[in-house]
C-alpha cells in the first residue's frame, strides 16, 4: 500500500499490530453496534414506507406508537415498554402490526425483530433485571419461531440462510451474556441458547424430514440436536459455542 | 475492504431503497476501519463504540443524499467519522490518548511475550503521539482506516500531494522514533524534494 516509501513494510506491520491490539472492537461490541444500527435502519424503513402510504392509517398509528414505545416519547412510557415492562407485549404487537404486507420485506422485518429482541435481552441482562430477562427470552423465542415460519413460506432459500447467519451472531451474544449474568439468570439465558440451536436445527433439517417428523427431528439432518443447556454449559467450560452445531465462534463475530 | 466496487454500489442502492439488511452488510464491511480510526482518536473504548454507532446512524440518515459519482463511499463515511470525532472532542473536551485504550492481547502468549508486545505497543503509541496532528491523522486514516492517499485527501479536504508529503514525513518520524533502520535516514531526507516535486 505504501511502497513508495523505503522500508515501510516493518513499520506497517507494527502499526497493524498496534491497531489489532489496541484499536480493534471486541466481538460483543461489534454485535452490540450492529444490532443497534440495524434496529435504526429498520425504523427508517418503516418510517419511509409509512409516510408513503397515507392510506394505511392503522399501520401508521401502530408505527407511531411502536416508535414512541421504542424510542421513548416520554420516559415513563419508554420504561414501561422495555422488556418486563407492562407495555412490552404491546410494543411487540405494534411492531408486528406495522410490518409490510410484502412477503419478502416482511421476512426481513421479522429478522430485524429477532435482532431487536436480542438487544432487549442484552439490556435486561446489563440491568440485572430477572423479570426483564425472562420477558425478553420469551419474546426472543417467539420472534425466532415467527421468523422461521416467515422465511420458510417463501421460495427464496436465501432468507433461511440469512436467518441462520443471524442466529449464529445471536449465539455469540448469548454466550457472552451467559458468562456475564448472575447464576439466577444463567438458566434463562441457557434456554435462549437452546432456542437458537433448535432454530438452527430446524433450518438445517431438510424439508422432507420436517414433514415426516413435525420439523423437530434430526433424523437425516446435517447436525445433531444439542443437549439441553443445563447439561452442556458448565460455567467453566469454553461456552455453548464450543458445541454449537452452527459452526465456529467466528461465524457471527465480525459479520465478515 | 472485502467487497468489490460493483457489489458495494448494489448494496448502497439497496440500502437507499430501504433495505435494512443491505445497510447491515455495509456496516459489516466498514465498521472495523471506522472503529479503529475513531478509537485512535478518542479517550475510551466505550466512546469509540458509541461514536462508531453514531457514524453509521448519520450515514443512514444522509444516505439518500449520497452521490456515488462523487467522493468514494469509504471516504464519505470517514468524513462523517471525522466530523463526528471533532464534535465529540469539542463538546466533551476529550483528547486522543492512545494509552488509555485497552489492550487485547492473545491469551496464548506467555507473560514475557505479553510484556514484550506491551512494550512495543507503548513505543508505537509514543511515536504516534510525537507526530503533528495532521501527520497523525494521515497515518490513522491510511494505516488504521485503510484509505488510499486520494481518499485521505478527500476526507481531510487537502490536495493528494499534500497528504503524501504529510505521510512521508510521518513515516520518517515514526521510523526515527522507533529506531528502525536509522541508516536509511539519509535516503529518507534525500527523497523529500522528489516527493515535493512530484506532488507540487
Amino acid at each position: 500500500m505504501h511502497e513508495e516509501h523505503p522500508g515501510t513494510d516493518e513499520l506497517e506491520r507494527r502499526l497493524g499490530a498496534f491497531a489489532s491490539a489496541r484499536l480493534a472492537p471486541d466481538h460483543i461490541a461489534v454485535t452490540r453496534m450492529r444490532l443497534s444500527v440495524i434496529e435504526e435502519a429498520r425504523m427508517h424503513v418503516l418510517d419511509a414506507r409509512l409516510s408513503r402510504r397515507r392510506n394505511g392509517r392503522r399501520r401508521l398509528a401502530a408505527f407511531a406508537m411502536a416508535a414512541t414505545l421504542t424510542l421513548g416519547g416520554a420516559a415513563s412510557v419508554a420504561a414501561a415498554s422495555n422488556a418486563g415492562g407492562p407495555l412490552y407485549p404491546v410494543r411487540i404487537w405494534l411492531e408486528t402490526a406495522a410490518m409490510s404486507p410484502d412477503q419478502s420485506t416482511r421476512a426481513l422485518e421479522r429478522l430485524h425483530q429477532v435482532d431487536a429482541r436480542v438487544l432487549d435481552l442484552e439490556r435486561a441482562a446489563s440491568a440485572g433485571d430477572q423479570n426483564a430477562i425472562a420477558a425478553a427470552i420469551t419474546a426472543y423465542r417467539d420472534a425466532v419461531a415467527a421468523a422461521i415460519d416467515e422465511a420458510e413460506t417463501g421460495p427464496d432459500n436465501d432468507r433461511l440462510e440469512t436467518l441462520r447467519a443471524a442466529l449464529g451472531l445471536h449465539l455469540v451474544v448469548l454466550e457472552r451474556l451467559w458468562h456475564r449474568v448472575p447464576d439466577k439468570a444463567m438458566e434463562a439465558i441457557g434456554h435462549a441458547i437452546d432456542a437458537s440451536h433448535k432454530a438452527v436445527d430446524r433450518i438445517d433439517t431438510p424439508k422432507g424430514n420436517k414433514d415426516k417428523s413435525g420439523g423437530r427431528s434430526n433424523e437425516g439432518g446435517a447436525v445433531p440436536t444439542p443437549a439441553p443447556s443445563s447439561q452442556r454449559l458448565p460455567r467453566s467450560s469454553a461456552g455453548p459455542l464450543a458445541t454449537s452445531p452452527s459452526g465456529s465462534q467466528d461465524e457471527g463475530g465480525q459479520g465478515h | 475492504m472485502t467487497i468489490d466496487e460493483e457489489a458495494l454500489e448494489r448494496l448502497i442502492r439497496d440500502a437507499k431503497a430501504g433495505n435494512a439488511w443491505a445497510f447491515g452488510r455495509i456496516f459489516d464491511e466498514f465498521h472495523q476501519p471506522i472503529y479503529r480510526f475513531i478509537a485512535s482518536r478518542v479517550h475510551r473504548p466505550s466512546d469509540a463504540e458509541d461514536l462508531t454507532q453514531l457514524v453509521f446512524v448519520k450515514a443512514l440518515e444522509a444516505l439518500p443524499r449520497y452521490e456515488q459519482r462523487g467522493i468514494p463511499f469509504g471516504g464519505w463515511l470517514f468524513r462523517l467519522a471525522r466530523n463526528t470525532i471533532i464534535d465529540h472532542i469539542r463538546t466533551r473536551h476529550d483528547h486522543a490518548e492512545l494509552d488509555a485504550v485497552s489492550e487485547r492481547a492473545s491469551t496464548d502468549a506467555g507473560p514475557e511475550q505479553l510484556a514484550s508486545v506491551r512494550d512495543d505497543m507503548d513505543a508505537v503509541s509514543r511515536a504516534l503521539a510525537g507526530l503533528t496532528d495532521e501527520q497523525r491523522e494521515v497515518i490513522e486514516l491510511r494505516f488504521f482506516g485503510g484509505l488510499s492517499a486520494r481518499e485521505v485527501a478527500d476526507v481531510m479536504g487537502k490536495q493528494e500531494g499534500t497528504v503524501r508529503g504529510l505521510q512521508f514525513r510521518a513515516i520518517a518520524s515514526l521510523r526515527r522514533t522507533l529506531g528502525m533502520d536509522l541508516d536509511i535516514e539519509g535516503r529518507v531526507e534525500g527523497l523529500l524534494p522528489n516527493v515535493a516535486d512530484r506532488h507540487g
